[in-house]
């Protein structure tokens, strides 16, 4: 794992204390537990505090899992 | 606080017995950052509780506060924002901001000022709340153009000021400093148009952690210090006092010496708020002396007590003057110019605050003088602290009696001519039993605190009372010295808190108390819920006093034992209604 993938871990971690790294990992978004629109607030908050980017609700809502919010990341940051 | 790192405390385990702390914020927008910031640095502050946050309808602040049961909660935050007070000053709604209008929103501000007075007046006295006021921009709206201020604009600020001013006195009402705000919180770093207009949030998450630790900070007051102990050459006064004489000190601007003189003023402030000022110097007595007779010292020297001048190491006269004050290191700060003295002193007391005198470097002098404010704040100014120096040089004169007076206690303390006053009931307004439960450490029954919810509790339960001890002889008042709480349970009473200030020491005040209980209650025993700390070796010795034999968990005194044990009481009682 490296270390975006710990920061971004720790993003969703944090943001979702109730879901696993597992489910962190493989599940959609909207499906992890805990979700709702609030929890999504506070993730994007810290993605984009952690990250320095600017990213929209629904535009994060479309990425819809971690592997895609990291390539996300890393588009915006390349 | 980065927000993560909050989410992160907040995720932490909480030990299964935790005490709630239940926190109510008052806010017209979506609380959701701020509201985790305040949780993080609330469990920051009181590791050993659970927070608990709670908050109302979006845009509602107003009718939050109406809403709010009171006894559902330990603590009130309330955050104001300008949209609150009129929906045209925020950027989420359109209701116009035509020339015609601004007459119309700055009445609707008023209205709602009004409102929110009404609400926060409706809320018991004993609710610890402390109010932040709009720490926002206020929007483009005036003609005026952004590079004046708009008369509108002045109406609106001095308003909202008389209504601070007005809810903050007579209250436990806290108001957030705006210059604390300004000085952490860059104006450029606190709203985002962006979350407040897709998330109702206003705030960028610097901000929010700001807001939320200075809310924070109001709700969970640290203990201020208790006295300082301040150096004199170069410190007090420009100049070697040995080397210059007596007129060659300065703390004037015209002699280059201006940073001594606003310390010198600095220090008088602190005195006359009751904060114990000492000077422990490497100089000539006899010269201190004259220096402190001079006319344009700021400083009184009656304000200073003791003054330890002499050649012998400072933490040797910094032990003295705490046994003169008969406070511990960690609740007093020491200021030197000289880094060595500052080492030797913070070498020998670890837990003291040794602080250097910067008297070259202005910017650092200005963040002493604050620092130095923060650590001595204090909400009010009670009578006690225009008494404490001249009490604490009267109780040297009792624990160090000279001539005849020493072999005989009893002579002396009858010729002190104590009046003792007692005084049974819960006065809600009455901050001072609160202050000295929560920093008495030496005669302390069992260490026990109370943070300002659960003293509302305390004050609300029948089951319980309060008595507070009140003193004064012929060397002067002392005012309330101590404080009791207790319970009367099946032909026992049961104390629960016992606290009496240090300054009351030598004077048998200890042993009047409980003849006081005995002759109240119908008690047979008196049960105390004895805790050892670390500091209240006086109070067990003086309980030791009254025990046969080593002294157990809530140790029981029976009336014949007292009688039997007690020595004379040399005080004239009284008793006096609760709210006299």
């Amino acid at each position: 794992m490296n270390d975006n993938d710990d920061r971004l871990m720790r993003c969703f971690a944090s943001a979702l204390p109730n879901a696993t790294g597992d489910e962190i990992r493989t599940a959609k978004l909207d499906a992890m537990a805990g979700w709702d629109s609030l929890r999504g607030a506070v993730l994007l908050a810290v993605l984009e505090e952690e990250f320095g980017v600017q990213i929209d609700l629904p535009e994060l809502l479309e990425l819809e899992t971690f592997d895609a919010v990291k390539r996300y990341l890393l588009q915006q940051r390349a | 606080m980065n927000l993560i790192d909050a989410l992160e405390r907040l995720n932490g385990p909480i030990a299964e017995n935790a005490r709630p702390l239940r926190v109510f914020l008052a806010c017209g927008f979506t609380p959701l950052h701020l509201e985790t910031f305040l949780a993080a640095h609330l469990r920051n502050l009181y590791p050993a509780y659970r927070v608990e946050l709670h908050s109302g309808l979006f845009g509602d602040l107003v009718g939050n506060l109406e809403r709010l049961r009171p006894e559902e909660h330990d603590a009130l935050a309330v955050v104001i924002e300008w949209p609150d007070l009129d929906s045209r000053l925020g950027l989420r709604t359109l209701g116009g901001w035509e020339v015609e209008k601004l007459p119309d929103i700055v009445n609707s501000v008023n209205h709602s000022l009004e409102r929110l007075m009404r609400a926060l007046q409706g809320l018991p006295l004993a609710l610890p709340t402390c109010i932040c006021l709009p720490t926002l921009p206020l929007p483009p709206l005036f003609y005026s153009g952004t590079q004046s201020t708009s008369v509108f604009e002045l109406t609106l600020r001095r308003n909202l000021a008389s209504f601070a001013e007005a809810i903050s006195i007579g209250r436990q009402v806290s108001v957030v400093s705006g210059q604390r705000v300004d000085e952490n919180s860059p104006l450029a770093k606190r709203f985002d148009l962006r979350t407040e207009i897709t998330q109702g949030f206003p705030y960028k998450t610097f901000h929010a952690s700001v807001i939320g630790e200075l809310l924070a900070e109001l709700i969970c007051r640290r203990e201020p210090k208790k006295g300082l102990i301040t150096d004199l050459d170069d410190t007090l006064w420009a100049g070697i006092l040995g080397e210059v004489g007596v007129e060659g000190v300065h703390w004037h601007l015209e002699e280059h010496a201006q940073l001594h003189g606003l310390y010198q003023q600095f220090l008088a402030s602190l005195a006359s708020a009751g904060i114990l000022i000492a000077a422990a110097s490497k100089n000539d007595a006899s010269l201190v002396d004259q220096a402190f007779e001079r006319d344009d010292l700021l400083l009184l020297k009656t304000s200073v007590f003791p003054i330890e001048a002499h050649w012998s190491p400072k933490s040797e006269s910094v032990q003295r003057i705490l046994k003169k004050w008969n406070v511990l290191a960690d609740s007093v700060v020491f200021v030197d110019d000289s880094p060595m003295e500052v080492a030797e002193v913070q070498g020998t007391f670890p837990e003291m605050e040794c602080l250097l005198f910067p008297k070259e470097d202005y910017p650092a002098f200005l963040g002493l003088l604050n620092h130095l404010r923060y650590r001595f704040a204090k909400t009010v100014i009670s009578e006690e602290d225009s008494l404490r120096l001249q009490s604490i040089r009267d109780s040297v004169a009792f624990r160090e009696p000279a001539g005849d007076e020493r072999n005989s206690l009893d002579d002396f303390l009858q010729q002190a001519e104590g009046r003792l006053t007692f005084r049974l009931g819960k006065p809600v307004e009455d901050a001072r039993a609160f202050e000295l439960i929560n920093k008495t450490n030496q005669f302390n029954l069992n260490g026990k605190r109370y943070d300002e919810a659960a003293w509302a509790k305390f004050l609300k339960d029948s089951r319980t009372c309060l008595v507070t001890v009140s003193y004064e002889d012929k060397f002067g008042k002392l005012g309330r010295i101590a404080v009791l709480i207790g319970r009367l349970a099946d032909e026992k009473f049961v104390v629960e808190s016992w606290v009496m200030s240090c300054r009351a020491f030598s004077r048998r005040i200890e042993f009047h108390c409980i003849q006081y209980l005995f002759e109240k209650f119908p008690a047979a025993e008196i049960v105390f819920e004895l805790q050892a700390t670390s500091r209240n070796g006086p109070l067990m010795e003086f309980l030791q006093q009254l025990m046969d034999g080593p002294i157990e968990a809530n140790p029981q005194l029976s009336r014949s034992s007292f009688l039997r044990k007690a020595p004379k009481m040399p005080h004239h009682v009284e008793e006096v209604p609760a709210d006299e």
